[in-house]
């Protein structure tokens, strides 16, 4: 049999002692971690000191691209990013889309761990076997937009490019790296540990094919997917709109939070300013496709008129960002929100993160906790001044915006005066998601668990399917994804009614899978167009291991768990998985009424139902319900022992 | 009438889907540089910022004038420019001939290589659901074209007479 899929090596970059080596690819290994964010969770077990600070060498960068990344399969794009993120001090992954990875695996390899800190600005560069730590002098102090077209420049357009903005540089931890402008990679600080590593870019660009083990097979099933999608109706206007396309499940259907978790973003007011017509006509520059997703998302956006023609960025799910400078930021119109996005992303800020961190210090500053003597003088609100004056303080470092861009945890701590109970986080940072407007489902719920902190997108079963279907709709999509008979029973435990604290692991465990062979996307308008089959289909035409949907599920399981035990080790535990305070408040809105806390169904939920939805979640993963950390038994089910042996020793579980 | 590969740049959004299947069909692996037809980004790759390149199998192909072994010849069922690897020597000379990039060297196999569409049945079309690539005879191309060009035509005189 001839094994497809894999590159075949692992590529390690020491930039403290300015070696490269190549190491085979262990298959047996491949084959139970599957690859790219399975991958990174066992090299960073096996390889990265718990104790190692995220700023120092000794942290690393693990980069996986699973076996089905460059493929002709349909979504076959994500890669993996592992690192001990600065902002919330967990190991977490990042995922993205991008032609970085496909390169990277067209070099022959199906991992890169890069470790150390160079003495001088450098950038790595991987083309082929020909691996190189160059000198990146003359694009320090430059931004993503100017270090991507230098190295495009430099080297050709042909090289995938992920660089990291002035931000990065400045350590600053709520900022996120660009692959080619577009793809945002590592929401947690990855341009910052690049920064303490000197590391200014990525560049790769390979001509090694990958291998798949049975091409007809692939070729059969990926006819097969794409017809699905050539026969849906509403198929142009996907494209069209791109994550646009969701604008009235934000704007009207459910909503976002604003006032910093206060209030709701009123539904008039998101059409008057932001419509899907508007977008087109005044915004919409170009469609961006990641490889081979035949419902390309990404956006080029262009000002059309007024003060900031001309202003562009190119971005990933432009309509999340829009939701962030619309509601939490306030910055009155689309032009706007393209002129802030475009700075962030040039200087590398988070979108995510960064605009909540403003969203809490406007409310920090109404309230008289943060004055004008923090503030330098400017009376913060919500609006477009307040977000570039904060943005713009955040990439020097300095300031209000700099305490603020060191993410929740930190800024807590340097703020002080009780600034913390007004601070909606989990592990330090902020959720998207608000589950008073969304009702508690899979991403709202997944939330508090996800090791990585407030990460919506694990959880998200739920958010594959319109949020009015009766319960038994979300059955088949279970029964399609492998998951095991006996677990029904507590999922669906009554008619007309599931247990989201049952029901999230799978979704955690499928969304595991998925990253790790290096397919698909979140949005659930891509997976609606998969079945289970499918993914086991092309699993074994690309790499020619025949498997069942059962044996790729525990694998998903293994990894998940591998995930959690190597933020156990760092001393997460269940006092971390904490539901935001302000979540239990009631919500006013203007044109909602009152909204509380509810679970799916609608039934309100106070803080023990929420506690023990907690212990619920942890029974059905096999966690000790009082600790939230793996049990032996669990860990030994998933051929963890020696992770199991690990935790033992160093007493997170109890002997 | 021979179909054409025709090409709507304005369409393409760079996925690489059609370079993946092109060398899945021909080559057995995904590889976009094995690919007999070539997305060619600018700046972000958007709509407006990608170039799909491809053999346009020319009716005075300057590639099989330039091959001094006769290797380059015509299927005249689906008139597509086929490279006879057994002849070919791999001198390169179809490549530098090629004015629009349409012939490449296959670096595996050491020999000129350029699109064949798929014997009348071009893979890539199928794999292009955003509708950049189609497969069409010349006069429907035509009118499609006119259709578009109308279209632009109709925006115009709408913004001059409001």
């Amino acid at each position: 049999m001839k094994v497809g899929g894999y590159a075949g090596q692992v590529l390690f970059v020491d930039l403290t002692r300015e070696k490269i080596e190549k190491e085979p690819l262990d298959l047996d290994m491949a084959r139970k971690f599957l690859g790219g964010f399975g991958l990174t969770c066992k090299f960073a077990w096996d390889l990265l000191d718990p104790k190692a600070d995220p700023y120092s060498p000794g942290n690393m960068i693990f980069m996986g691209m699973g076996p089905m990344l460059g493929t002709a399969a349909p979504v076959s794009s994500k890669h993996s990013v592992m690192s001990k993120w600065p902002s919330t001090g967990s190991i977490a992954p990042g995922t993205t889309g991008g032609d970085f990875g496909i390169n990277v695996k067209l070099s022959g390899y199906d991992g890169v761990i890069v470790k150390g800190k160079a003495k001088r600005p450098v950038y790595i560069k991987i083309n082929g076997d020909d691996v190189e730590i160059c000198d990146a002098g003359d694009l320090w102090g430059k931004d993503t937009y100017e270090t991507t077209d230098m190295l495009w420049e430099k080297h050709g357009r042909n090289y995938a490019v992920i660089a990291m903005g002035t931000a990065g540089e400045r350590l600053v931890n709520t900022t996120i790296c660009f692959i080619d402008k577009i793809s945002s990679w590592g929401k947690g600080g990855l341009p910052a540990i690049m920064g303490s590593k000197n590391l200014k870019a990525f560049i790769a660009c390979g001509n090694k094919g990958v291998k798949i083990s049975d091409p007809k097979r692939l070729l059969e099933r990926t006819h097969m997917i794409l017809e699905r999608f050539e026969n849906y109706p509403d198929y142009q206007k996907l494209v069209d709109l791109g994550t646009m396309d969701g604008f009235a499940g934000w704007a009207d259907i459910h909503g976002m939070s604003m006032d910093n978790w206060r209030g709701r973003y009123p539904t008039a007011e998101a059409y008057r300013l932001y419509g899907p017509e508007y977008y087109l006509e005044n915004i919409k520059a170009g469609r961006i496709s990641d490889p081979t997703c035949p419902i390309g998302c990404k956006d080029h956006v262009k000002v059309k008129k007024g003060e900031y023609t001309g202003t562009e960025a190119w971005v990933s799910s432009f309509y999340g960002r829009v939701v962030h400078m619309a509601a939490r930021c306030q910055v009155g119109s689309y032009e706007k929100a393209v002129k802030a996005q475009e700075f962030f992303q040039r200087s590398g800020l988070c979108i995510h993160s960064y605009t909540a961190l403003i969203d809490w210090a406007v409310e920090l500053y109404e309230r008289g906790i943060l004055t004008k003597k923090d503030t330098g003088g400017v009376a913060l609100k919500h609006d477009f001044e307040t977000t570039m004056y904060l943005a713009e303080q955040a990439n020097k470092h300095e300031g209000l915006g700099g305490i603020l861009s060191q993410g929740f945890n930190k800024a807590i701590q340097d703020i002080g005066r009780g600034c913390e109970k007004y601070a909606v986080q989990v592990k330090g940072m902020e959720p998207l998601y608000d589950p008073r407007i969304n009702r508690l489902t899979g991403p709202e719920f997944n939330q508090v668990v996800n090791p990585r902190g407030a990460h919506a997108p694990q959880g998200c079963i739920t958010l594959y399917m319109s949020k009015d279907l009766p319960a038994e709709q979300y059955r088949p999509w279970l029964e399609d994804r492998g998951v095991p008979q006996e677990a029904f029973g507590r999922i669906f435990p009554r008619p007309g009614y599931f247990n989201i604290a049952r029901m999230t692991p799978y979704g955690e465990d499928w969304v595991a899978f998925m990253n790790s062979v290096g397919m698909g996307c979140l949005r659930g308008r891509v997976d609606n167009f998969f079945k289970g089959e499918d993914w086991l289909e092309i699993y074994s035409a690309v790499t020619g291991f025949e498997t069942s949907l059962a044996e790729l599920r525990q694998a998903s399981r293994r990894i998940y768990n591998l995930y959690k035990a190597l933020n156990v080790r760092l001393g997460f535990s269940k006092k971390d998985d904490v539901f935001p305070e302000r979540w239990f408040e009631p919500l006013e809105t203007t044109d909602r009424g009152t909204l509380v806390l509810c679970d799916y169904f609608g039934t309100p939920l106070n803080k023990k139902d929420c506690e023990k939805l907690l212990n619920d979640y942890y029974d059905e993963r096999g966690w000790d319900s009082e600790t939230g950390i793996p049990t032996e038994k669990t860990l030994k089910e998933c051929d963890l022992e020696d992770v199991a042996k690990d935790l033992k020793k160093r007493g997170f579980i109890k002997k | 009438m021979n179909k054409a590969l025709v090409i709507s740049p304005e369409k393409c959004t760079g996925c690489h889907a059609c370079e993946m299947i092109c060398s899945l069909t021909h080559d057995d692996e995904c590889n976009f540089n094995l690919s007999r037809i070539g997305i060619m980004k600018t700046s972000g790759g958007g709509t407006n910022e990608n170039i799909p390149t491809v053999c346009q199998q020319c009716r005075e192909p300057l590639c099989a004038d330039a091959c001094v072994m006769g290797a380059i010849s015509r299927n005249e069922e689906t008139g597509a420019l086929l490279v006879n690897e057994d002849l070919c020597v791999g001198c390169k000379t179809c490549v530098i001939a090629c004015p629009l990039g349409g012939v490449l060297y296959h670096y595996v196999k050491e020999c000129g290589m350029k699109c064949d569409l798929c014997d009348g049945d071009p893979e890539c079309v199928k794999a292009c659901l955003y509708g950049a690539l189609e497969f069409l005879p010349m006069d429907e191309w035509g009118r499609k074209k006119r259709l578009r060009g109308a279209e632009t035509l109709t925006r115009i005189l709408e913004i001059v007479y409001k």
